[in-house]
């Protein structure tokens, strides 16, 4: 049932990278989960090895991958059973702005750091008072003479306490039409008036560095706006369905990872005789059998360059619900040993939960699948 | 919707939840879930309004509409201080139903005032209760016990055990269940910590092994014990249901708070059509699991301890809980992913009461014994 063809060099990368989680990952995760951040020198050694933007053109530094690349990435770091390490925010969703809309000399500037590790990045979408509804952020770019004035609050913001550079999303407050007032802006750490918050406490993903990011009368050079003025909104969207695509990608790898432990788990304890246990396992296996088909083949398209706006959010609701699912049942079939830490399905249902709030809510990528599908 | 409670009930429901509001610090709870530690002062604070072990506060009667009350009440305000505090009397009904005045002064007394704190040491194997291998033989007025037990809440901070062993009269073993009160400072105790829980983290657990512990016989509580455990599982089951219930009205009350203030694209999300059928929804099993234990504690004021009630309730009420949990961090977005917003707390809470005994799984075996009776 497998669509995605994997070649030699897909496969070589992989082992590597799989060496790579067993030596200098795995064995540190209960630290830096305690640290709630993972530390900056792990995202040099995975930039030496050549595991950050993977599909990154040789000519600022990458390897010249593809997208088939961080889909392997995806499938290391749920086997690890670890989203603290969340890379693919930056060589997935971050960094493609810059690629796709970079000035030669932003692309000069920054790309070959993003590939070493040395510019570790973030986005910066969401508001306190703004999540779902993005046209309503209240941060603000003022232009001044030969810059932008950047003034508000972002929050929820990964790699937010790591990052080196923001993508930020800011709206010119004269704009009448907030959907072109918005902007994005590169902001770079230790720009004045630039504040990062400390690591936000959250059910999950403990060691991935969530925090606020303050601006206030941050000065940033005018050469610092990605694209063209105004036209934030619709970078956005079109940079949203690799984002999506993503986390369907790493949410099956997930699903696949939870139910071989706990197969693995029930088998030692001589369960599968139960029969209640076998139906749960096979009609999870079902569900993840057929969520993995239609996942891959949404990679597929992509890398086609297809537009798959709707697919790629009945992608994103249907398989990050279902990893929620998978959770809650694998946990329940394990029984007293899944009220420990020590469970590693105890971490997943815990990490999971957050993949159908963040990159647009599933109740958004509903009404995006009604929208364009059923009015 | 509001039961028929009696006065007395309305005070106490009202006193549990005055006392909750005053007492249960956010900070506080953050902090002791964060750090897996017990509520100390406010455990003696409870005791003190006479909040811990109401039912069993009494002479005969077990009163335990009453502490599904105070469960509901004090879980609703916070899901880890309340059910922990109310955890430090585990397993006592055991000793209000079967030991006498020399039983209660000693162990069950000291319960109520918050001086002690007990925990019933029954698990083996995560199945059932019918793997006891727990043995102890009596010989010369001292009991020998060996054996081991899991997942045994609070050993830490517990004074005494209340062990579910097999007791011999004489080296022979015995295929007889008996229950013997064992100090914790017994010499041949083992404590195994259990580590990081993923829910009720201000209750740690721990293996409990014991080699050759020597206790005096008079702390027997009751030879062949296996109706009184069948009538405490169904007290018990009803109490984790009100944990249960506490929970779900506790994520529910937050979300809806959240809801209403919450404004996207110019509205409040508690506006929204999908939200407010999610709200009744909650309700509606909230209410169901309510009715449901309510009706289960009544039958057991009634000395009636037919399990069936009892297993449906705990079904319904954490099957609600955890469904009511999920959806209040949904509606909360990404605050409801956040440890400050507190449902994700509560959420893992209701997993843990879920999946750990008596799972699901074994309360529908129960269940489906009494619904379809013997096959052919």
């Amino acid at each position: 049932m497998e669509i995605l063809k994997f070649s030699e060099e897909h496969l070589a990368f992989e082992k590597r990278l799989e060496a790579f989680m067993d030596f200098d990952v795995i064995p540190n995760i209960q630290k830096w989960e305690k640290d709630k951040i993972v530390p900056k020198s792990v995202w040099k050694q995975l930039g030496e090895n050549g595991f950050l933007c993977p599909n990154l053109p040789k000519k600022y530094g990458g390897t010249g991958g593809d997208f088939l690349h961080s889909v392997l990435v995806a499938k290391q770091l749920a086997r690890s059973n670890f989203n603290g390490l969340a890379t693919f925010i930056h060589s997935d969703i971050v960094v493609p702005y810059i690629e796709s809309y970079g000035t030669e000399k932003q692309l000069n500037k920054y790309l070959p750091g993003c590939v070493t590790g040395d510019i570790i990045t973030a986005v910066g979408m969401t508001e306190p008072d703004s999540g779902s509804d993005l046209a309503s952020m209240n941060t603000t770019a003022v232009e001044d003479g030969d810059s932008f004035v950047i003034n508000g609050t972002k929050t929820f913001i990964s790699n937010g306490v790591n990052c080196d550079l923001v993508i930020l999303a800011a709206k010119n407050p004269e704009g009448e039409n907030p959907h072109k007032a918005v902007s994005l802006f590169l902001v770079e750490d230790g720009t004045k008036g630039f504040k990062k918050g400390k690591p936000l406490e959250k059910m999950g993903w403990k060691s991935q560095d969530t925090s606020e990011l303050f601006f206030s009368d941050c000065r940033i050079p005018k050469e610092n706006l990605l694209g063209s003025l105004g036209n934030g909104f619709k970078m956005l969207m079109a940079k949203l369905q690799q984002e999506r695509l993503i986390c369907s990608v790493s949410a099956m790898y997930f699903c696949e990872n939870m139910l071989k432990w706990t197969v693995d788990y029930l088998k030692k304890k001589g369960a599968l005789e139960s029969q209640v246990a076998r139906f749960a396992l096979s009609e999870m296996g079902t569900e993840i059998t057929i969520g993995k088909v239609f996942m891959e083949k949404l990679v597929e398209e992509h890398m086609k360059k297809e537009s798959i706006i709707v697919e790629t959010s009945m992608g994103k609701y249907f398989t990050t619900d279902l990893v929620k699912r998978i959770s809650l049942r694998c946990l329940e079939l394990i029984g007293d040993f899944g009220s420990l830490e020590e469970c590693p399905v105890a971490r997943t249902f815990r990490d999971s939960r957050i993949t159908s709030i963040f990159a647009g809510t599933n109740e958004i990528m509903k009404e995006i699948i009604a929208k364009f599908s059923y009015s | 919707m509001e039961l028929n409670l009696t006065r007395s009930q309305k005070e106490i429901q009202k006193a549990a939840t005055t006392f909750a509001k005053g007492e249960f610090d956010k900070n506080l709870a953050l902090n002791l879930d964060k750090e897996g530690k017990f509520p100390e002062e406010i455990w003696k604070k409870a005791a003190e309004l006479g909040l811990i072990g109401i039912h069993i506060d009494g002479d005969n009667k077990l009163s335990l509409v009453d502490s599904v009350i105070v469960a509901q009440s004090l879980c609703a305000v916070d899901s880890g201080i309340g059910s922990s505090i109310l955890s430090t009397t585990n397993g006592a009904e055991l000793l209000f139903m079967d030991g006498d005045e020399n039983f209660r002064a000693k162990y069950l007394e000291p319960l109520l005032t918050g001086d002690k704190i007990c925990s019933l040491a029954y698990l083996e194997s995560e199945k059932n209760l019918q793997s006891t291998n727990t043995r102890a033989y009596l010989q010369d007025g001292v009991v020998t016990l060996s054996g081991s037990k899991i997942y045994v809440i609070n050993a830490d901070a517990a004074d005494y055990f209340i062990i579910l062993c097999l007791i011999s009269l004489k080296e022979e073993p015995s295929e007889n269940l008996s229950l013997i009160v064992v100090d914790k400072n017994t010499d041949g105790i083992n404590i195994r910590s259990l580590g990081e829980k993923l829910g009720f983290r201000m209750n740690p657990v721990a293996n409990v092994d014991f080699s050759e512990a020597k206790i005096p016989a008079a702390n027997i509580l009751t030879f062949n014990c296996e109706s009184k455990l069948k009538k405490y599982l169904a007290i018990d089951r009803i109490l984790k249901a009100s944990v249960a219930i506490g929970i779900a009205k506790g994520a529910f009350t937050r979300a809806l708070e959240y809801t209403k203030l919450r404004k996207q694209f110019g509205k409040a999300i508690a506006g929204f059509q999908v939200t407010k059928h999610k709200f009744a929804d909650m309700d509606t099993q909230i209410q169901s699991a309510n009715l449901l234990t309510f009706q289960a504690a009544q039958n057991i004021e009634n000395a009636n301890f037919d399990e069936l009630p009892s297993a449906q309730a705990l079904l319904t009420a954490s099957k609600a809980a955890v469904y009511v949990c999920d959806e209040a961090v949904q509606l909360m977005g990404g605050y409801g992913y956040m440890a400050e917003y507190d449902v994700e707390r509560f959420y893992r809470d209701a997993k843990a009461l879920e999946i750990t005994y008596p799972s699901s799984s074994a309360l529908k075996d129960i269940i489906a014994s009494k619904v379809i009776g013997k096959v052919k």
